[in-house]
């Protein structure tokens, strides 16, 4: 049986199964996202809650994941709206000139190093950050990233283009790590 | 197409997202353009650098035996006493019975009350016969609102994050089911239009 039907029919079991199920893959998409296991469980726990009772607006059957993250990066957003309230504006503008951009062959060496590559995603900023995991943690298109997220195509092609050059920078070390709270400048 | 059109959709181009006619034109691009060729080749390699590195958990502490146990007793739907599992089709034809079944009702009394009747009583039976009616109205309207609170999660609206409202932004869940908008308006009117003010007064709860 299907996991959003028996969670209709039988939500005990079916709420036991769905934490069973997706727990630990849930859990560290959270820790990617909010850096700090205790928020990261905290954020689980809520996503579960409100997922069990709200089973019936999921559309995607076959890829409950995806939905899953989507409750849980909302809850992510709104804690961050609560502690940095300007967290969320800022942007860094991705330069025209191919001269401008990070050394590739420097990135691409870097890259290959996991724990610098996680390294650079922890010092991106929100919503890098999000669009970042959904895209190479989850690996979704640029079309589902924007379904789930409930944003235009244009917007997460954006954010992605923007976080993917932030995340060159800081592989090349070309730049030092970026930080939002003391970086300059808004844009969308 | 040409350096930028492609550069554009290179997000499409990784995970193989073209039309024929898209990668006809992508692949006749890159067979003449040596820089775009190198840029698709740096971008996949990141591309799957990038994947690898997210997905090795290594680093990823585990999660607590109290937040495991947590999970295992709290997360369950918030209300599941008088649970009925039926599906959304049987819980839209559960409404609209009770609700058809108070109308039938309220007429049948109503006609009662139109039939010949003693002078005494007759002095009252315009205010009788819509009291009479209202009541049986009303106490549709008080089992719909019944089955609605024994559903587990109640009648809600969906909330105000855009991630958790966009897949069914026009409908009204019922519990772990969904009943569009339009069958819920269409109820609540049908008991306005024969409802008196208590009735009224429970459209406004179900509301």
């Amino acid at each position: 049986m299907e996991l959003v039907d028996e969670i209709q029919i039988d939500p005990v079991k079916g709420a036991k199964r769905l934490v069973a199920e997706y727990r630990d893959r849930l859990f560290c998409a959270a820790y990617r996202l909010c850096l700090n296991a205790a928020d990261a469980e905290d954020l689980v726990f809520r996503t579960f809650r409100r997922a069990v009772d709200r089973i019936g607006t999921c559309e995607s059957r076959e890829r409950l994941f995806p939905w899953l993250f989507a409750i849980l990066v909302n809850f992510y957003r709104m804690d961050l709206r609560r502690k940095m309230p300007n967290m969320l504006d800022f942007m860094p503008e991705v330069p025209e000139r191919e001269d401008e951009r990070p050394d590739a062959a420097a990135t691409l060496a870097a890259s290959e190093d996991a724990g610098r590559v996680r390294a650079a995603l922890k010092n991106l900023p929100e919503p890098y950050r999000e669009v970042v995991v959904f895209r190479y943690f989850e690996d979704l298109s640029v079309p589902e990233i924007a379904t789930v997220l409930a944003l235009p195509e244009g917007t997460v092609k954006s954010r992605l283009n923007r976080a993917k050059f932030a995340l060159r920078q800081q592989l090349s070390g070309t730049v030092p790590p970026l930080d939002a709270s003391t970086a300059s400048g808004t844009n969308t | 197409m040409n350096c930028q059109q492609l550069r554009n959709r290179i997000e499409d181009v990784i995970d193989k997202r073209l039309t024929p006619e898209q990668k006809v034109q992508v692949d006749l691009h890159l067979s003449r353009c040596p820089a775009c060729r190198t840029f698709v080749a740096v971008e996949r390699r990141e591309h799957q650098a990038w994947f690898k590195a997210l997905n090795d958990t290594s680093d990823v502490p585990k999660m607590s035996d109290g937040m495991m146990a947590r999970l295992a007793r709290e997360v369950r739907p918030s209300r599941t006493a008088g649970h009925i599992a039926l599906p959304a089709w049987a819980r839209r034809a559960a409404v609209w019975l009770v609700l058809l079944g108070g109308v039938a009702a309220a007429a049948w009394v109503g006609s009662e009350w139109t039939t010949p009747a003693p002078p005494e009583t007759s002095t009252n039976r315009g205010g009788d016969e819509m009291t009479a009616g209202n009541t049986a109205v009303a106490t549709a309207m008080v089992t719909v609102a019944t089955l609605t609170a024994a559903t587990p999660s109640g009648l809600y609206r969906e909330g105000a994050e855009p991630a958790e409202r966009a897949p069914a932004s026009s409908a009204v869940s019922v519990g772990a089911t969904t009943l569009d908008s339009r069958t819920v308006q269409s109820a609540l009117s049908a008991a306005i239009v024969f409802s008196s003010d208590e009735a009224r007064g429970l459209v406004v709860i179900v509301r």
